[in-house]
């Protein structure tokens, strides 16, 4: 009865949640618009006119939008996070609710989580359309496909609770930008596989494996693309759940201690 | 008001630890909030009233001391008293893209009210309230003053046996506030117990049972707004305020 009441207290707060940003998804589903057309515009359209020849170079693009998106909507979520409790402080009114606070943490991480998910739907089929041929449908895993666009948002959904807990305040977004989301995603096998990077350099190959966003790439880029060119499904899906338990438990105790709630 | 005492607060310490210093926010602060009363909070800035205020709304935990419920510690169920108190913020932080109807719907669900019980609620206290033509509006639309009493309605969406008003008519317009205190005093009437933290000696006058005021993280004193006028050979409320700094202005001197 008890975990009962805190689970409806928790599902309340997501559906809340859902019901927010689904009054906004339009606008943000634009945005996701914006950023996969012009980029698939590029890779699949001009950069064969310049010599690239790889069949598979605009899914392989593709699906790397797609698992990087919600890195790009992790700013938001932070931004909107440290504004309140700079703020308005409305997280106040919820921490004085019938919760505890670590799963008032892990609510926003799930709807951080969702928050990406929900604004990157429109990019597969978008994806289909500018693709066409290029991007085999019959190829996809779809299973393996949806389950990893799940785990990877809520990885970057514990993420957010992670790094949130380090910004001081607002100014400290363009760290967050420059410090960490550019080397993660520059380094973490955006523009090429890790099978890649160990052939021309196995040293660094192998330290990026230290880089949680290798997994992301190479987790959902398995799932529509040739599997043996990548980690197994199942590692990287396996590394993603273990990171995100890492950085739930970081966050969430540092974000307990910084707002002294019980 | 009855002398039933609802909340005891035992021997409360706050220590905040900043570099270089540490603040001793509250020193040993005991007091009993009686079931049905307002009981205000006063003090100057850095008094410790917020730091109370947020301690019994379970925001934050005490350094030392106990809050008992019902002759229990409310740290041994924390989620149970969660459940019967009220925290209405200074801040009016509503969800601004629900409607006021989704907003008051989605209070109630927290706290698990019976689906049947919430659109009946909700209905009443926009009526209260006088919300009942926003029920449909978003929260952005509203005024200060009608925010403040969404707030207040959002608050009492569970029927809570206490209610923690922190500052709830800072910033509003004088006709306003006096508004609210008559909505207050409506929810004092219902039988619910209100801890209001104030500035507006005036408020506390006009709205208090008792009053408590806090220096330097002690309470001063605690009686009825009678008595301290009557004791400080005072008008209002104010001036007892002011005989008090001096006092203290005085013992700091020598």
């Amino acid at each position: 009865m008890f975990n009962k009441l805190l689970l409806t207290t928790f599902y309340t707060l997501l559906e809340k949640d859902i019901t927010i940003y689904n009054k906004k998804l339009i606008y943000r589903s634009i945005d996701a618009i914006v950023w996969m057309s012009s980029s698939l515009l590029v890779t699949h359209n001009l950069m064969p006119l310049f010599g690239i020849k790889d069949p598979h170079y605009g899914t392989f693009v593709f699906l790397g939008n797609l698992a990087v998106w919600g890195l790009f909507e992790m700013l938001t979520s932070i931004a909107l996070f440290i504004a309140d409790i700079q703020g308005d402080k409305a997280i106040s009114y919820y921490m004085s609710l019938p919760i505890p606070s670590y799963l008032l943490f892990i609510e926003e991480a799930l709807a951080s989580a969702y928050r990406s998910i929900a604004s990157s739907i429109l990019m597969i089929p978008l994806g289909k359309i500018i693709l066409g041929k290029s991007f085999i449908i019959s190829n996809v895993h779809w299973f393996h496909f949806f389950l990893a666009l799940c785990i990877i948002n809520i990885f970057y959904g514990f993420l957010t609770i992670f790094v949130a807990s380090y910004i001081p305040d607002l100014a400290g977004l363009t760290m967050v930008r420059s410090r960490i989301m550019f080397p993660l995603w520059f380094l973490g096998g955006f523009q090429f596989s890790w099978k890649m990077l160990k052939t021309v350099c196995p040293s660094l190959a192998y330290i990026s494996l230290c880089n949680p966003l290798f997994y992301v790439m190479e987790g959902l880029r398995s799932t529509g693309l040739p599997a043996e060119n990548y980690i197994p499904f199942w590692c990287s899906m396996s590394m993603l759940i273990c990171f995100s338990i890492l950085f739930a438990y970081i966050g969430i105790y540092r974000l307990k201690k910084r707002l002294d709630c019980i | 008001m009855s002398s039933h005492t609802l909340l005891s607060i035992k021997n409360i310490t706050k220590t905040f630890q900043t570099t270089p210093k540490i603040i001793k926010a509250l020193r040993g602060v005991s007091l009993d909030i009686y079931q049905g009363e307002i009981l205000s909070l006063l003090g100057v800035n850095g008094a410790g009233k917020t730091t109370l205020s947020s301690i019994i709304s379970s925001l934050n935990p005490p350094t030392s001391g106990d809050i008992l419920y019902n002759n229990k510690s409310i740290y041994e169920d924390l989620i149970g008293y969660r459940r019967i108190i009220g925290f209405c913020p200074q801040k009016p932080n509503i969800d601004e893209m629900l409607t006021i109807e989704e907003n008051l719907h989605f209070a109630g669900r927290y706290f698990n009210v019976p689906e049947a019980d919430i659109k009946n609620r909700a209905t009443q206290l926009m009526k209260k309230f006088n919300l009942l033509q926003y029920a449909q509006s978003k929260g952005s639309i509203l005024s200060g003053g009608y925010k403040q009493r969404f707030l207040l309605a959002r608050t009492l969406m569970h029927q809570p046996k206490i209610i923690i008003l922190d500052e709830p008519t800072v910033g509003l317009d004088p006709h306003i506030r006096r508004n609210l205190w008559d909505v207050i005093k409506e929810l004092k009437n219902d039988g619910v117990t209100i801890l209001l933290t104030t500035h507006y000696l005036d408020e506390a006058e006009y709205l208090s049972d008792r009053v408590c005021i806090l220096d330097k993280g002690v309470i001063k004193l605690i009686d009825t707004p009678e008595n301290l006028k009557t004791t400080y050979a005072q008008d209002n409320l104010e001036n007892v305020f002011i005989e008090l700094i001096k006092e203290d202005a005085n013992i700091d001197v020598q």
